[in-house]
């Protein structure tokens, strides 16, 4: 009996010792907006993911300015107009997941809510989606999608060009963690 | 009192003028039409700015940068982020590498801990490096980035 007490204290302690925090400093945020006059999408690779999969929390940071637009004018348009980038230079999130399941150390493709809050252009709104974190021979892929409407994040589109920005943006979000030690 | 034939030429010439006025009013439009949707056309695809067609609005070593950040977020991104001012920095390198959007990156080393500089080159331009290599660098400032750095886009290197 005392044999099985000290196995299962063993696997607890080595579980707790492998459960750790995973990061991404180059994380792919894409933002896409389909509408029937035009389609709209900007990319960012420069943002910061941090997992720990003891507490479960989640971070996301993201610069505003880091995003690429194919045309000039709409990057423009986004940062000075919408975003107001220089007001507002940054947007994160901050929320919880259940990761107590991913066995980090082996092959697998696990499904885990996240949810929490995003602040983006001075705004915080519960945002929740489900990641798919993927291992495959070591390497540790994440990803997400979700959906945010720009006037939830308080963001004025003019009349104008309200037919040319959906109100339904696909925030896709891709990271290749690693442990951090 | 005018005869009726100069009455006639009279009314001729006033024909001929509206004809002519119609056609100038008619090229101005469309000469209008056509330098506006040029102009439209040059806005819509106008070039993304690279820093190194740009003078600096502020020259500094990468230490400095490092250190305003590290010392108050708020007041290094009114002042190096804010308007999109060009900065030049100067910095030893620590690492070069591509990142996963094909964009090449040169971090230089700073004395304070966890705000390196981090330069970013757009991806036609392949920027290469070595540890240790003494750089001067146009960029535009976007900010500070958790674990990352402070984050420098569309760089050009000067030297």
């Amino acid at each position: 009996m005392k044999k099985i007490i000290l196995a299962t204290a063993l696997v607890a302690i080595s579980f707790g010792a492998t459960a750790q925090r995973y990061f991404s400093k180059t994380a792919h945020i894409k933002f896409f907006s389909h509408t029937s006059a035009e389609d709209i999408k900007a990319d960012n690779f420069k943002s910061t993911i941090i997992i720990d999969q003891a507490t479960g929390a989640v971070q996301v940071e993201t610069l505003i300015k880091s995003f690429e637009f194919e045309k000039a004018l709409m990057q423009e348009h986004f940062n000075e107009n919408y975003l107001e980038s220089d007001k507002y230079p940054k947007a994160n999130f901050k929320g919880k997941g259940d990761f107590s399941k991913v066995n980090f150390a082996a092959d697998g493709t696990y499904s885990v809510n996240v949810a929490g809050q995003m602040t983006m252009h001075g705004v915080t709104k519960d945002v929740s989606a489900v990641a798919t974190i993927k291992i495959a021979g070591g390497k540790i892929d994440g990803s997400t999608k979700f959906y945010v409407n720009p006037r939830d994040f308080n963001v004025q589109i003019p009349e104008l060009v309200k037919g040319q920005i959906s109100d339904k943006i696909e925030v896709t979000v891709k990271a290749t963690l690693q442990p951090l030690k | 009192m005018k005869d009726k034939n100069s009455l006639n030429s009279e009314s001729l010439a006033e024909k001929d003028f509206k004809v002519l006025n119609k056609k100038g009013v008619l090229i101005v439009l469309l000469s209008l039409i056509a330098i506006g949707g040029g102009v439209a056309y040059y806005i819509w695809n106008k070039p993304k700015t690279n820093a190194a067609d740009v003078k600096p609005n502020y020259v500094l070593p990468a230490d400095s940068l490092g250190a305003a950040f590290a010392k108050n977020e708020d007041a290094a991104n009114a002042k190096f982020v804010k308007d999109s001012v060009a900065l030049e920095i100067q910095g030893v390198v620590d690492t070069a590498f591509v990142n996963e959007g094909n964009e090449s990156v040169i971090r230089l080393k700073t004395s304070t801990p966890d705000y390196p500089v981090n330069c970013y080159f757009n991806s036609a331009d392949k920027a290469t490096a070595n540890k240790g290599d003494l750089v001067v660098i146009k960029g535009f400032c976007t900010g500070y980035l958790m674990m990352d750095g402070v984050q420098m886009s569309k760089c050009a290197r000067t030297k």
